[in-house]
């Protein structure tokens, strides 16, 4: 009776180890950011220290809750836009380092405001198979009235990895594409190194 | 006569002073949305100099010592002062319910709501449905013409611009101050109120300004997207940058 039991445990946490991949890889679109902004509003609510905006405390968000998740490499040669094919290996782990430097500033700034917040998905979402739009709802729990904020997730089907973010959209306005038409100029007309020197300076003065 | 003219010559001097650091990129204007960048570069410094200058400390401080309540009595009192705006434009749109649920919020909130300060309406289930005339002529095809900056007034489009029209048009405070010169005052000083409550709101957003390379170009482009997506009440034909890279190897 005990051994059964034992054996029976044995190989149903077997067929859990089994499974779990196969179970990452089917998620839908919706369940991948409902899950995902769940676990980064509940990681935010239960850390003063974030939603101060403490540089280091947020950095930790980033990278265990939000970075996994999210296909920083693509997001970033978008944001860069034709220039990246001409920039270097170098160039271009620097370009990434400094975009990720510049969401942290960005996202340091509005995460006083996520400290009771609930996600909803929204109807009117995409799914084609290699890409998906899912569109959500974040609301206030203890005030009603305050109206819901639209967050949009542009997301794409990675190998081997399933869905990851690779842009966001905050009451209609998509945060790649709004850093593409600056870079984008910037790096026609001075260069990746350009670029790269103008993304430095402007962290130095708003890191001040 | 002398002494306005006196003024308005402070005035010019004044702004060409603060105007004075504007950039304008060689490419200025190349963007069939925005013609007239040349100029929208010089009032959008002027603009920012201005916020710089005066609204925003005036934002931050009332943030920091006018009470959380009082924030939300005020940002209330001035939503409701649009519900007329919101009832006629959702009517305009065919959206019979939410004019109809607009105008009701009107009366419930200017009455029980004593002047608007409560939003009582809302936790009734009549939720905010917010249009303007700007999206009205959007949703009826007419096309958003060029990107105007305004002096003080900020970001629009001729489109937009009508639309602010309207929307002044049907405020109960422009009648009252037209009914009595004594409102006048009561009038500016309420509009001032209003900016900065509104400022205040978009503290949050500073910090994406502060990492952005090129602010006009950051908040033009988000103001055009913002006002696209309301058009289409917040599910608009999603046009994305493609990426153009598929073909490299993925580290």
């Amino acid at each position: 009776m005990m051994l059964r039991r034992t054996l029976l445990t044995l190989i149903g946490s077997l067929m859990l180890l089994v499974s779990a991949p196969a179970l990452q890889a089917a998620e839908s679109p919706e369940a991948f950011v409902e899950r995902v902004s769940n676990e980064i509003l509940t990681a935010i609510a239960a850390d003063p220290k974030v939603q101060k905006g403490d540089k280091k405390a947020v950095e930790r968000l980033v990278d265990e809750k939000m970075m996994p998740n999210v296909d920083f490499l693509r997001m970033t040669r978008m944001a860069v836009g034709p220039k990246w094919r001409q920039a270097t290996p170098q160039q271009r782990d620097r370009l990434q380092f400094l975009f990720r430097e510049t969401l942290i500033s960005v996202y340091s700034g509005g995460l006083s405001l996520a400290t009771d917040q609930v996600v909803r998905v929204l109807p009117h979402g995409q799914n084609d198979g290699t890409e998906a739009i899912v569109r959500t709802g974040m609301k206030s729990k203890s005030d009603s009235s305050k109206p819901e904020v639209t967050m949009v997730y542009r997301l794409r089907n990675i190998k081997d990895k399933g869905w990851q973010v690779i842009d966001v959209n905050v009451e209609g306005v998509w945060l790649v594409s709004n850093y593409r038409s600056q870079y984008g100029n910037i790096a026609a007309q001075e260069g990746i190194d350009g670029l790269i020197r103008r993304m430095e300076e402007r962290l130095k003065t708003s890191s001040k | 006569m002398s002494f306005s003219l006196k003024h308005s010559v402070l005035g010019v001097t004044l702004a060409t002073s603060l105007v004075g650091c504007a950039v304008v990129p060689p490419h200025s204007g190349e963007n069939p949305a925005d013609p007239f960048e040349t100029v929208n570069r010089q009032t959008h410094a002027f603009n920012m100099k201005l916020d710089e200058l005066i609204l925003h400390p005036l934002a931050v401080n009332y943030v920091e010592y006018v009470p959380k309540p009082v924030q939300t009595g005020v940002s209330n009192f001035f939503q409701n002062l649009g519900e007329l705006d919101n009832t006629l434009n959702n009517l305009l749109q065919g959206k019979l319910a939410d004019g109809g649920v607009s105008f009701v919020r009107f009366l419930v909130n200017s009455t029980i709501g004593v002047v608007g300060i409560f939003d009582v309406a809302s936790h009734w289930n009549l939720a905010h449905a917010p249009e303007d005339f700007g999206q009205t002529l959007g949703k009826w095809g007419v096309p958003q013409g060029p990107y105007i900056v305004w002096p003080m007034l900020g970001y629009s489009t001729v489109r937009d611009s009508i639309g602010k029209s309207v929307s002044i048009a049907m405020s109960p405070m422009t009648y009252m101050s037209e009914a009595d010169k004594e409102w006048h005052w009561v009038a500016w000083s309420a509009s001032g109120v209003y900016l900065v409550s509104e400022r205040s709101k978009l503290l949050a957003a500073d910090a994406m300004l502060g990492t952005a390379l090129d602010p006009y170009v950051a908040i033009r482009d988000a103001y055009l997207q913002q006002r696209l997506s309301l058009v289409w009440d917040g599910n608009p034909p999603i046009e994305l940058p493609v990426d153009e890279f598929e073909d490299e190897d993925y580290q």
